[in-house]
């Protein structure tokens, strides 16, 4: 009996063992970031940015490593292939290494790929096994393999890291929605909230880019086209999609507005006109005290959106040297911020019925919740009657924390 | 006959609930969206009922014969023929979803984990499991669920606190998803079949008292639409039912959507051990209750025999769908639907001769 147990026990073990889907470590290539371009005849071109071991074990080990000063720590390869799951597996040919794309993070689509449709790119990748759905998403202004050689990765060795930090850095400053892979595929997919994406470029222009001269604009700016030196890619702004087609871009402030009424603005950094002194500004750093209240009416023909959005800015920067940290400039001041932003916010949605014609804030999520079946839902064709609806906004401010200062003192002449 | 060991109530609770819960790894909490959209977490309500319901016909009928298993009372009031044709119509059953399950998990391991592995290679390899299990026992297969299932348990809490960020309250409307028929009637009737209550019957001189058949097959059964509620809830909640309804693997693609920063992601690996355990659990159990049933059928003393055989047929029958969706059209339309004459409509007939044959017998 212990031989026959002994035998079942054996037999378990080789069996469960994996042998047939092994993958040796020193036998694959990871690919890290993939990029997407229209490519010659129907076909996709796609860029992979795959890990170097030679350079990145000796960048992470501190020295040395076999790849010598001129290796980089990854390497590029492009295919044009029917899709993109076969030009991954053509890849087998080029490289000398089993190709995987378990590490893969970031999916970059060039502008005018998404502009014909991403289905075609995100159907087959969805249904890979090897895809990972918290990867990020990038719309890039330009080519995605442009952008993606030309992005220098000075403060980091792996591109996935940087690109993945990057995504996240949204929650710092607001100026552009982060995206995964599953997300974006779920969007294009219902009828109650449009993908949006964030939009990447290379500054060709470096300072020369010409800067806006409103004070507040910000980062009223797309990617690329931020005056800045040194660091040439840029992740500003948002591209806005209906269904898998992308139809508009959204600067980086409108971008902290979509994310505001999204309820997924967590910080943002604005300069508003001072309002007791026209021509100074003021700085304030915005945070989100509370996700928006969002009720809808969708029964007629126009549906009404009733949106309230609660704001906690810090003072960050008073040149004008006014005391608003005084109850009752306070009280000035938190009106002026909620008038800005109720009226960007405003001709934010105004935009996105007359110009997109597509709900990208997720408004539809909330009147369905009047509906009690599916079908009742897609009679109602929130698609349609998105256009006409009337959407009120109601921004709630209150400055909590004025900084190290509690107050301002006038200096003296 | 090994029969004779027997364990108590906390055992065999688990090992119906993991028994019941098998189902939730594989592609009916899909199949449940497919069929009722964002209410698919609503089906399994009225599907609790329907089980219950089977739970106590099955008691009814089990009660007036301590000490025997559903397949010796099945005999005794149908008789010979009739009783060996229903005892045989409950060993296909427990075969068929030892089939539907060893190819549809070997299936999901090929996409989900080995996808250069043979599919026959993989089927082996939870057969000779399951082999092993029937081979040594219930009462070890109990004490085993009793002893993994804070692991279980554990792996389903880290699973839904690390999914709460990605919870969307909105997907859950609207409310009554495609339609109230298809949520509570159609939902009902597909989420309400289970095959715990009659293996139950089957094994029940395991337990270490017969009165324990209602108390333990009830709260396994509750336990088991507990977690899937939870569970089919949670899917809806991360992904939209449209969404939902495409993937092959619901809890596959929940794991590996779980990213809590940059160090606390790839977590999949860790379940795909919970649901291969599971899973071979179901497969165990159902090969057993088949052995059991059959030795009990042709009056044997010993159920260890017909393991070899029978293990034998479910890993060649498995093996004969031509593909993945193939088997679950099988199991979703075919089994499901078929499922209900030896779950519930046979033990009923039973139960009306039974009844039938004392009344007279008293007047």
């Amino acid at each position: 009996m212990k031989t026959v147990k002994l035998v079942f026990a054996l037999a378990v073990i080789i069996f469960l063992s994996g042998c047939w889907g092994s993958q040796e470590t020193d036998q694959t290539a990871l690919v890290l970031a993939m990029g997407f371009d229209k490519g010659k005849n129907e076909n996709v071109r796609v860029t992979f940015q795959i890990a170097n071991p030679k350079v990145i074990a000796g960048a992470a080990g501190g020295g040395g490593g076999g790849g010598g000063d001129q290796e980089k720590p990854y390497l590029f390869t492009t295919m044009d292939a029917p899709l993109p799951v076969a030009a991954f597996h053509l890849l087998n040919v080029v490289r000398s290494r089993d190709i995987s794309l378990l590490h893969n993070k970031i999916f970059i689509f060039s502008e005018e790929a998404a502009r014909e449709g991403l289905a075609r790119y995100m159907q087959p990748l969805n249904r890979f096994r090897e895809t990972r759905g918290t990867a990020f998403v990038f719309v890039c202004r330009g080519t995605a393999r442009d952008f993606m050689e030309r992005d220098k990765l000075e403060l980091e060795v792996s591109p996935a890291k940087h690109y993945e930090i990057v995504a996240s850095l949204t929650r710092l400053h607001g100026l552009g929605p982060t995206a995964h892979f599953t997300d974006f595929y779920e969007s294009t997919k219902t009828h109650s909230k449009e993908p949006v994406v964030p939009l990447v470029g290379i500054n060709e222009k470096g300072l020369g880019a010409p800067a806006k001269s409103q004070v507040d604009s910000l980062g009223d700016y797309l990617a690329g086209d931020l005056p800045a030196s040194g660091v040439t890619a840029q992740f500003l702004g948002t591209a806005v999609f209906s269904g898998d087609k992308m139809v508009g871009e959204l600067t980086g402030d409108e971008s902290r507005y979509l994310l505001m009424l999204k309820g997924e603005m967590q910080q943002s950094f604005m300069v508003i006109d001072d309002p007791k002194r026209p021509g100074h500004v003021i700085g304030l750093t915005l945070r989100q005290a509370r996700r928006p209240v969002i009720k809808t009416s969708a029964s007629g023909e126009a549906p009404v959106i009733d949106v309230e959005l609660f704001q906690e800015p810090s003072l960050v920067g008073v040149p004008s040297g006014i005391n608003y940290e005084d109850l009752k400039l306070k009280k000035v001041l938190e009106k002026e911020i909620a008038r800005l932003i109720t009226e960007k916010c405003q001709e934010l949605v105004s935009r996105s019925q007359d110009e997109f014609r597509i709900d990208s804030f997720g408004f539809g999520q909330y009147a369905k919740r009047k509906y009690l079946t599916v079908g009742e839902w897609d009679k109602y064709n929130w698609h349609d009657k998105y256009p006409d609806a009337q959407v009120n906004i109601k921004v709630n401010v209150k400055i909590r924390r004025t900084g190290l200062q509690l107050k301002t003192v006038k200096p003296t002449m | 006959m090994a029969g004779q060991i027997k364990f108590g109530l906390a055992e065999a609770v688990v090992l119906l609930a993991l028994s019941n819960m098998a189902r939730i790894f594989m592609t009916f909490p899909r199949s449940l969206v497919e069929l009722a959209g964002p209410a698919a977490w609503l089906t399994p309500l009225p599907g609790l009922l329907l089980a219950l319901l089977q739970v106590f016909f099955i008691w009814l009928l089990l009660k007036p014969h301590p000490g025997k298993t559903i397949v010796e009372i099945t005999g005794d009031v149908l008789g010979q023929v009739a009783g060996t044709l229903v005892n045989i119509i409950y060993i296909v059953f427990f075969l068929s979803v030892g089939i539907t399950f060893t190819r549809i998990f070997s299936e999901a391991m090929i996409i989900a984990a080995l996808p250069r592995t043979p599919v026959s290679v993989i089927s082996i390899g939870f057969i000779i499991t399951a082999m092993l299990g029937a081979y040594v026992g219930v009462e070890a297969l109990a004490r085993s669920a009793r002893v993994t299932y804070p692991f279980v348990l554990g792996g389903i809490v880290l699973l839904l606190t690390s999914l709460y960020p990605f919870f969307n309250i909105n997907n859950i409307f609207p409310l009554l998803g495609i339609g109230p028929y298809q949520v509570f009637v159609q939902g009902g009737l597909f989420t309400g079949v289970i095959s715990e209550a009659l293996i139950a019957a089957v094994i029940i001189n395991s337990f270490a008292s017969g009165k324990l058949y209602a108390p333990a097959v009830a709260r396994g059964v509750l336990m088991g639409f507990a977690y899937l509620i939870i569970l089919e809830l949670a899917f809806v909640l991360v992904l939209h039912w449209r969404t939902a309804s495409e993937s092959t693997l619901p809890f596959y693609r929940l794991s590996s959507l779980i990213y809590l920063g940059r160090f606390f992601q790839r977590i999949e690996a860790i379940f795909i051990i919970i649901w291969g355990y599971i899973v071979m659990i179901k497969i165990s159990i159902t090969l057993y209750a088949a052995s059991i049933a059959l030795a009990g059928t042709l009056k044997l003393s010993d159920y260890r025999p017909f393991i070899w055989p029978l293990g034998l047929i479910i890993f060649i029958a498995s093996l004969l769908p031509p593909d993945m969706p193939s088997v679950v059209i099988l199991e979703s339309e075919y089994l499901r639907t078929y499922a209900w004459i030896p779950t519930f409509i046979l033990p009923m007939v039973v139960l009306a001769v039974d009844r039938l044959r004392r009344r007279r017998r008293e007047q």
